[in-house]
C-alpha cells in the first residue's frame, strides 16, 4: 500500500514536470522562407504574435537582426571575433533587408535610438516602437517581410556550393523580462542565445530537387511548378533553424522513452559517403536521448534532426537549435578517438537540447550555464558510453580521460576570467573557461561527493527550469538541496563566480615529517596515500575544513617513504598533479632507460647509418 | 656477413651510445624532477598524472634536452657519410682499421652521395607535393571519398618512391667503397638498381623497422629494468645485422655491373 502510494506520487511527480507551464500561446511566430539558391537569399514572411509578459507597459520592442553580424566588417561581432570563428575566416557578406514591418496593421516606426549597448555601424538590434503602448497581458501582431541574403558560410550561418544552413534568418523579438526590462543585446562573437519560448509555424519553399531538414515536426508537404513546400510546426522552442542541399542522404531512427511525451523520430541528414559518420551520430544520438532523459527529464519534442555539414562548411558545424543541430566529422569516423569530431560533437549539441532548448537561460549573461553544463553532460555521456576515465580515447589499452584534458586546458597556462562572466566579457579564454572550467569545477564535485548525488542535483535543476529561463541562483539552490544548505556558497560561487581552484601539494616529506597542504581556498576533502618503508601503504583522511595537514614520518606500520595527494584523481581543479606526491630515498630502479633508449634508437636509426 | 661483423657491431654500439646520452639526461630529469615511480606508472595508466609530470620535466628541462638530443642527431647526420661508407667497405674487405682508414680518406665522395640522394628526395617531395596540392579531381560534389583516397594513394607512392630511393644511395655508396669516384659511382649504382630492388630494399627497411617495434615492444613487457635493456637491445642488434645483410646484397649487384 505504502508503495502503492510511493508510485501515485511518483507519477504526479513526473506529470507535474511533463506538464510545466509554458505560456507558449502568448508567443507565435507563423513564418514563411523562400530559398533562392542562385541568389543565395531567403525571402521571409513573419506574423509574429507577441504578448506583454511583463509588469510594465511597453512602447517599443526589440527585434534581433542577427544576420546583419555579417554585413560588413564593423558589426559587433565581425569586431569580436575578429572575422573568423573556430579559425574559419569570413569570405563575403549577408543580411537581413526589411522591406516592410507593421504592428497590428499599421506601419511600424522603427527607432534608431536608445539600444541597450548601441553601437555605431551595427545593425543586429532594431527598436520598433508600440503605439499605443502595450499593457501587461496585452499583445501586439507584427507583421514583417524581409529578405535574407545568406553569406558563404564561416560562422554558423550561410551556405558553401548547394549547402544552406538558415539559421539567426529572421526578425526575432528580444525577450522582455517579468521587470519589465529588456535582455537585448547586439550579436556578440560568443553567445547568442536568449528569447522566448514560442510556437513556431515555419513553412519553407524550395526547388523541388532540395531535401530540407528544419526545427520541428513536418506537417504538409506538396511538390508543384518546381518547387518544394513544407510546413514545419514547433511548440515551446524558442528559435528555429533550417538547412536544406540536393544530395542530403538520408538515417533515421525512432526512439521511445517511459514518460516522454512522444516518441522521438531522429532524423540523420548527411552527404553522400557519409553513411559510416551518420551511424554513428544517430548512435550517439539514440544513447544520449536516454542517458539525459534519465538524467535531466525526456525529450519532450516529437524529432530530432542532425545536419552532418559537408567538407568545407565547417562554419556551419556543430551548432545547436531546438530540435535541430548540425555536428561535424568527416566521412570516416575515428572509433579511437572519442573526444572530438563525431561522438563528441553529437553529444554536445545534443546536451544543448536541454541545457539551452529546455533551460533557456541568457547565453549572453551566463554562458555557463549553457555550455558549460552542456560541456561536463557531454563528457558524462561519453563515460557512459566508453567506460569510466576513457570517454577521451583508447587506444590499444591506453585511455584518455577527457576531464583530465578540461582540468589541463582550462587551469594550465594564462590565467583566464571565472566561467561565470557574461560571454561578452571575454577576449580570450572563452573555450578554457566556459567549457573546460566549469567541466572541472562540476565533475571535481561529482568525484568528490559520489557522481549519484552529482546527478541528482543536476538533474532536479534541469526538470524543475525546463521550459522556463533559470539563472545561477536556480542552479545553486538545486545544489543546496542535494548536499547541504551553504553548499553552493562553499563551493560552486567561489568556484564559478570568482575562478578559486583547489590546489593541493606535498609541500614536505624528509627525515623527520611529512607535510601536505591545501592552495586556492575551495574546501574540497581528498584522500592521502602513505607508503611505509615495508611496503605497506596507508590511507588517511584530509578533511575539508583542513588547510594542512602533518605528521612525523616515523609510524608503527614503518617509516613514510612516500606520500602521495589525492590518489583517485577527484580534485580536476588543481593545475598541478606533479607536486602531489613526493618520496625520500633513491628512486627504485625503473625500466624506462631502456623503454626510451629504443625510442632513441629508433629516432638515430632515421638520421644515422 | 661475418667479414661485416665487427663493422657492424661497432656502429650499433656507436649509435647506442649516442642515443643513451640524451635518454640517460631525460630519465635524470624525470627523477630528479619527482623521484617517484608512480609518473612511470602513469604512462601506461593513460589517466592523470603522467601528463602534468611530463609537463613539469618539459618546463624544467625541456629546453636543455631538446637543445642536446637536437646536437647528438646533428653530430649522426655529420659522420653517417662516413661511418656509411667505412660499413660499406667493411662488407667488402672485412679489414675493419684499414676500412675505417679508407672511409675517411673519402669521406667527401661519401657526402656527395648523400648530397645527390638528398637532392633526389627533395625532388620527390617537391613532385609530390605539387601533385597532391593541384589535385582537385572528385572535389565538385560533397562526396569527397574518392578524391581522398587518390590523394592517399598519390602521397603512399611518393613517399614510397622517396623511401625506396635508399636503394640508389645504398648502391652509389657501395660503388664508392670500391674506390671509384662520385660520378663513377653515380653511374654504375643506378645501372646495378633494377625496379625490383627497390621493394627488395623496402623489404629490408621494412624488416629492420620490425626489429626496432620488437626492441620497444619487450622494453613495455618487461618490467626488470636490466632485463629490459638486454632484451630490448638484442632486437636493435638485430636491427644492425639486417642492414647489413642488405648491403652484402648491394655489393654484389654492384660488382656484377661490367
Ligand atoms: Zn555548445
Amino acid at each position: 500500500m505504502r508503495a502503492a502510494i510511493l508510485t501515485l506520487v511518483l507519477l504526479c511527480a513526473v506529470a507535474s514536470i511533463v506538464t510545466t507551464p509554458a505560456a507558449a500561446q502568448d508567443h507565435a511566430y507563423i513564418l514563411s522562407a523562400r530559398l533562392d539558391p542562385d541568389a543565395h537569399t531567403v525571402k521571409g514572411t513573419a506574423a509574429i504574435t507577441w504578448t506583454n509578459q511583463s509588469t510594465l507597459p511597453q512602447d517599443h520592442l526589440f527585434l534581433h537582426l542577427y544576420l546583419n553580424a555579417f554585413r560588413d566588417r564593423e558589426s559587433v561581432f565581425m569586431r569580436e571575433s575578429g572575422g573568423q570563428l573556430r579559425n574559419v575566416e569570413t569570405t563575403g557578406v549577408g543580411g537581413i533587408e526589411i522591406t516592410s514591418l507593421q504592428v497590428d496593421n499599421h506601419d511600424a516606426e522603427r527607432m534608431t535610438e536608445g539600444f541597450p549597448e548601441a553601437r555605431e555601424d551595427d545593425a543586429t538590434q532594431m527598436r520598433v516602437a508600440l503605439s499605443p503602448t502595450v499593457a501587461p497581458g496585452a499583445r501586439v501582431t507584427i507583421d514583417v517581410e524581409w529578405v535574407a541574403t545568406l553569406p558563404p558560410v564561416f560562422a554558423r550561418s550561410g551556405y558553401h556550393g548547394d549547402f544552406y544552413m538558415v539559421g539567426q534568418w529572421f526578425p526575432k523579438v528580444a525577450r522582455l523580462e517579468p521587470n519589465g526590462e529588456w535582455a537585448t543585446f547586439p550579436y556578440h562573437g560568443h553567445g547568442e542565445f536568449y528569447a522566448d519560448f514560442a510556437t513556431y509555424d515555419l513553412t519553407i519553399d524550395v526547388p523541388e530537387d532540395y531535401v530540407v531538414g528544419a526545427t520541428g515536426e513536418r506537417v504538409e508537404h506538396a511538390v508543384s511548378g518546381g518547387r518544394a513546400v513544407s510546413r514545419y510546426v514547433a511548440e515551446r522552442v524558442h528559435d528555429t533553424a533550417f538547412a536544406a542541399a540536393p544530395w542530403f542522404e538520408e538515417q533515421t531512427a525512432r526512439f521511445a522513452q517511459l514518460g516522454a511525451e512522444h516518441a522521438v523520430e531522429v532524423r540523420c541528414l548527411y552527404p553522400p559517403g557519409y553513411d559510416a559518420a551518420a551511424e554513428v551520430h544517430v548512435r550517439t544520438a539514440l544513447a544520449g536521448l536516454a542517458h539525459f532523459g534519465n538524467l535531466y527529464g525526456p525529450y519532450p519534442h516529437p524529432t530530432l534532426t542532425i545536419i552532418a555539414p559537408p567538407r568545407g562548411a565547417d562554419g556551419a558545424a556543430g551548432m545547436e537549435y531546438p530540435t535541430l543541430f548540425t555536428t561535424a566529422g568527416e566521412w570516416f569516423p575515428v572509433p579511437w578517438l572519442h573526444n572530438a569530431w563525431h561522438e563528441e560533437v553529437t553529444a554536445h549539441e545534443l546536451a544543448h537540447q536541454w541545457f539551452q532548448g529546455l533551460l533557456a537561460s541568457n547565453e549572453v549573461a551566463w554562458p555557463m550555464l549553457d555550455e558549460g553544463l552542456t560541456s561536463w553532460a557531454t563528457q558524462d555521456l561519453l563515460r557512459a558510453l566508453y567506460g569510466e576515465r576513457a570517454n577521451g580515447g583508447s587506444l590499444v589499452g591506453i585511455t584518455i580521460d577527457g576531464f583530465e584534458f578540461s582540468r589541463l586546458f582550462a587551469l594550465r597556462g594564462r590565467r583566464t576570467l571565472p566561467p561565470g562572466r557574461p560571454a561578452n566579457a571575454f577576449h580570450r579564454g572563452y573555450g578554457r573557461s566556459v567549457y573546460a572550467r566549469t567541466t572541472a569545477i562540476l565533475e571535481t564535485v561529482s568525484r568528490t561527493w559520489g557522481r549519484a548525488r552529482f546527478v541528482r542535483a543536476l538533474g532536479e535543476y534541469a526538470r524543475r527550469h525546463r521550459f522556463s529561463h533559470p539563472v545561477p541562483d536556480d542552479l545553486f539552490a538545486s545544489f543546496d538541496a542535494a548536499y547541504w544548505p551553504g553548499f553552493s556558497s562553499a563551493v560552486l560561487r567561489p568556484a564559478m563566480l570568482d575562478g578559486a581552484i583547489a590546489a593541493v601539494r606535498v609541500q614536505r616529506l624528509d627525515e623527520e615529517a611529512v607535510v601536505v597542504e591545501r592552495l586556492g581556498g575551495l574546501p574540497i576533502p581528498t584522500a592521502i596515500e602513505l607508503h611505509h618503508d615495508g611496503g605497506e601503504i596507508s590511507r588517511v583522511s584530509f578533511p575539508q575544513r583542513d588547510v594542512r595537514y602533518s605528521r612525523p614520518v616515523a609510524d608503527p606500520a614503518g617509516t613514510i617513504t612516500g606520500v602521495e595527494v589525492d590518489p583517485d584523481h577527484h580534485g580536476l581543479l588543481d593545475p598541478d598533479r606533479a607536486d602531489d606526491f613526493a618520496r625520500v630515498g633513491p628512486a627504485p630502479a625503473d625500466p624506462w632507460f631502456a623503454r626510451l633508449l629504443t625510442f632513441a634508437q629508433f629516432v638515430l636509426s632515421v638520421a644515422g647509418p | 656477413m661475418k667479414r661485416a661483423l665487427p663493422a657492424t657491431f661497432t656502429l650499433y654500439a656507436l649509435t647506442t651510445l649516442l642515443s643513451a646520452t640524451p635518454t640517460a639526461l631525460a630519465t635524470n630529469a624525470w627523477a630528479s624532477t619527482f623521484g617517484h615511480p608512480r609518473g612511470a606508472e602513469g604512462l601506461v595508466a593513460g589517466s592523470a598524472p603522467w601528463l602534468d609530470v611530463f609537463l613539469t620535466v618539459l618546463r624544467g628541462h625541456g629546453a636543455g634536452l631538446l637543445i642536446f638530443a637536437a646536437l647528438v642527431t646533428a653530430f649522426l647526420v655529420a659522420v653517417t657519410p662516413t661511418l656509411s661508407l667505412y660499413w660499406m667497405r667493411s662488407v667488402r674487405d672485412g679489414a675493419s682499421l684499414a676500412a675505417l682508414s679508407f672511409a675517411a680518406s673519402r669521406t667527401l665522395a661519401a657526402l656527395a652521395v648523400y648530397i645527390v640522394h638528398a637532392a633526389v628526395v627533395f625532388v620527390i617531395a617537391v613532385v609530390g607535393a605539387c601533385a597532391v596540392g593541384l589535385f582537385r579531381f572528385g572535389l565538385s560534389g560533397p562526396d569527397t571519398r574518392l578524391h581522398d583516397l587518390v590523394v592517399l594513394a598519390v602521397i603512399g607512392f611518393f613517399a614510397l618512391l622517396a623511401f625506396g630511393s635508399g636503394a640508389l644511395r645504398d648502391a652509389w655508396l657501395s660503388s664508392v667503397a670500391r674506390g671509384e669516384s662520385t660520378a663513377q659511382a653515380v653511374r654504375r649504382g643506378t645501372r646495378a638498381t633494377g625496379r625490383g630492388t627497390y621493394f627488395v630494399y623496402v623489404g629490408y627497411a621494412l624488416l629492420g623497422l620490425v626489429m626496432l617495434a620488437c626492441a620497444s615492444r619487450v622494453a613495455l613487457a618487461i618490467d626488470s629494468p636490466l632485463g629490459a635493456l638486454l632484451a630490448s637491445q638484442v632486437f636493435v642488434f638485430l636491427r644492425f645485422v639486417v642492414r647489413s645483410r642488405w648491403l652484402e646484397t648491394t655489393k654484389r649487384r654492384v660488382d656484377a655491373v661490367s
